[in-house]
This record gives structure tokens, C-alpha cells and sequence, in this order.
């Protein structure tokens, strides 16, 4: 194995996670190639450095009884709040509740087409939607300016 | 009887209504989670709630554990999801808030660099001293904070919680061959950091 693949496997090689015929490989190459053992050195000594007792400061009993209650009053805590629906279930809060969902039911049929009545046709509405007919046809909107009056218009339908 | 099995057994018990089963496993890994988040966040008063969120999301959904995985696997899954989460929210919170200090004229990024919270060996004195006056720890947690996300999770699953790079493997999904990369990179960095001031 090449020197730079030994180096790239230094630190699974500390952690001893390699596989054995290669922890073989690399010690015996540690052993002969200088560089090397002076970078795994270098290495194992960082990693030494970066021990728990150094970053993971002992906390006291206390701490960790307090952590143990802590858990058990958020557990608690959560238990008792529950999910925000189920408070509305309480008896003395359940009739302002169904209140304001009628309420708020009421008022949504009536701003939706739900709520609306149907307008009435006045038969003279419905003579002049006819007459606008008219206006959809293609060649008498070319022809409008030869259009002097309005009975042209009616002589052309009849 | 195996640690693995102790877990099982609890977990059983926790299932059957056991709340003493639960404190015993809340006593056996309470360090260890509460650890993992302060390496992680860096903010021990967070760390411990997140640790402590972590108890709770395990006893609410532990009818949903089936064994598959280890329970340590499983917990440190939903510590790493918490921790991410918390980072996410930090980052937006730090994004979308106005910056006083930058206003002000100061270089918050530039501050938060590695190579600018190594003290230079030649003004500081002898390394020694800095050991002894615990200036080495802060600047071996900035070393550690400066890693990447992917790498920083990594190196703590390895170095702090030993596991096994499989079982990390299990925990963030990643390829065994991915995580030794990630290890490699991670220990670099933090050996550069630590250059000057080795033992």
C-alpha cells in the first residue's frame, strides 16, 4: 500500500476499523516508513487531546436528578395539556364551543352560494338578452357602420 | 446479559405501563444523550433540553420501537434529528434577524473562522500554559463547532460515543466507506487546528 493511502487510513486505523489483514498492512508499513509513524504519531496525538474527560466536564448527582425530574415534569406537563381540542371537551367550556361553531358555520353557508337565493327573470330581461344575440353574430358586427337604425337590425333577424 | 438485551427488556417493560423501567433507561443513557448534544449545540443549557426532548419523544413513541435496530441506534437517531432541527431554527433565527454587530462594523464570520480563534503560539506564550489555563478546551470547542455538519456528527458518534462505524452507518444512513472519508477529513481539520499547541 502507497503512502498516501496509508495516511487516508490513519484515523480508521486508531479507531480500529479496518479490516485485519489491513491493520496488519499498516502496522508493518508504520514500522519501516518514517513519514508515516510520524503522522499516525501526530495524529494519535490529537485525538488523545480530544478526550471526554477533557470536554466532558463530570457533572454533580445533583445535576442528573434534576435532569431525571426535569423529563418527568415535561412528560407530566405534556400529559395534562394534551391535544388543544381535547380542552374544548370539558363540560363547562363544551356548550360556548358547540355556540361558536354553529355560530361560525352560520356565517360561512351565508357568504357561500349556499345561503343566496336565486334571482328572479323579468320576462323583459330575457327579451333584451335575446335582442343581444344578435350582437354575437360575426358578419353583422363586420357590416355595423352600413347600419343606419336600428330597424335594419330587425329587418336583418327577420 | 447483554446491554442490547437490558434495553429490550426495558423496553418491553416500558411498553407494559412500567414507569420504574423507564427511569432506569432514562439513568442509563441520560449522560450519554446529554453529552451528545452539548458536543453538538455547544449550549449546555440547550443540550439539556434537547437531551431531555429526546426521553420524552423516546416514551411517547416507544410502541413504534420494534427491535429492528438497536435501542441506542434508535435514540441517537432522534437525538441527531433533534440537534439538526435545532440548528435549522438557529440558522433561520441568525439569517432573518437584524444583525446589530454588523451595523456596527464588526465581522461576525470573520470572528467565528477557525484559523482566527487559534491564538497565535509566538503572542500567547507557552503552550503549556495555555493547557493549564484552559484555553486549549475553548480552542479544542471551536475546533470542534468549526467542523462541518456531516463531519462534526460523525467524529462525535466515533470519538466521544465509540460507536462502531457501522452502527453509525445505521444511525445517519450513510455508507460505511462514506463515514470513514468524513473521519479522515474531520481529524485533519482538527489536528491543523491543534497544530501548535499539541502536548
Amino acid at each position: 500500500m502507497e503512502c498516501k493511502k496509508i495516511q487516508q487510513s490513519l484515523a480508521s486505523y486508531y479507531y480500529r476499523e479496518l479490516d485485519i489483514p489491513v491493520m496488519s498492512e499498516i502496522a508493518r508499513h508504520l514500522e519501516t516508513c518514517p513519514m508515516c509513524r510520524t503522522a499516525y504519531i501526530e495524529k494519535r496525538k490529537t485525538l488523545i487531546l480530544f478526550s471526554k474527560e477533557e470536554l466532558e466536564q463530570e457533572k454533580s448527582s445533583a445535576f442528573w436528578q434534576d435532569f431525571q425530574y426535569q423529563v418527568y415534569q415535561k412528560l407530566e406537563a405534556e400529559k395534562t395539556a394534551g391535544a388543544w381540542w381535547r380542552s374544548l371537551l370539558i363540560p363547562r367550556r363544551l356548550v360556548p364551543a358547540l355556540a361558536g361553531a354553529i355560530a361560525l358555520l352560520f356565517i360561512i353557508i351565508s357568504s357561500t352560494r349556499l345561503g343566496r337565493r336565486e334571482p328572479e327573470i323579468i320576462p323583459a330581461d330575457l327579451q333584451i338578452v335575446q335582442e343581444l344575440e344578435l350582437m354575437e353574430n360575426y358578419e353583422l358586427i363586420q357590416d355595423l357602420d352600413l347600419l343606419e337604425n336600428f330597424s335594419e337590425a330587425e329587418q336583418l333577424k327577420g | 446479559m447483554e446491554s442490547k438485551d437490558v434495553d429490550l427488556q426495558l423496553i418491553e417493560r416500558i411498553k407494559n405501563g412500567d414507569q420504574a423501567a423507564f427511569g432506569l433507561l432514562l439513568g442509563k443513557y441520560q449522560k450519554r444523550a446529554y453529552y451528545f448534544c452539548l458536543h453538538l449545540v455547544s449550549q449546555p443549557e440547550d443540550a439539556k433540553d434537547l437531551a431531555q426532548e429526546g426521553f420524552i419523544r423516546v416514551f411517547k413513541n416507544i410502541h413504534t420501537f420494534r427491535g429492528i435496530a438497536s435501542f441506542q441506534t434508535w435514540f441517537y437517531q432522534i437525538l441527531l434529528n433533534l440537534c439538526r432541527s435545532y440548528h435549522r431554527h438557529h440558522y433561520l433565527v441568525n439569517r432573518f434577524t437584524f444583525n446589530f454587530s454588523q451595523v456596527a462594523g464588526e465581522d461576525e464570520d470573520q470572528e467565528r473562522t477557525l484559523e482566527n480563534s487559534i491564538p497565535d503560539p509566538s503572542s500567547e506564550g507557552d503552550p503549556q500554559r495555555l493547557i493549564d489555563n484552559g484555553d486549549l478546551k475553548r480552542l479544542m470547542d471551536k475546533a470542534l463547532a468549526a467542523l462541518p455538519r456531516q463531519q462534526k456528527e460523525i467524529f462525535i458518534l466515533k470519538h466521544f460515543e465509540e460507536l462502531k462505524i457501522g452502527e453509525i452507518s445505521g444511525i445517519t444512513g450513510l455508507a460505511e466507506g462514506t463515514i470513514k472519508t468524513h473521519l479522515f477529513r474531520a481529524v485533519q481539520k482538527l489536528q491543523a487546528a491543534l497544530k501548535e499547541f499539541k502536548v
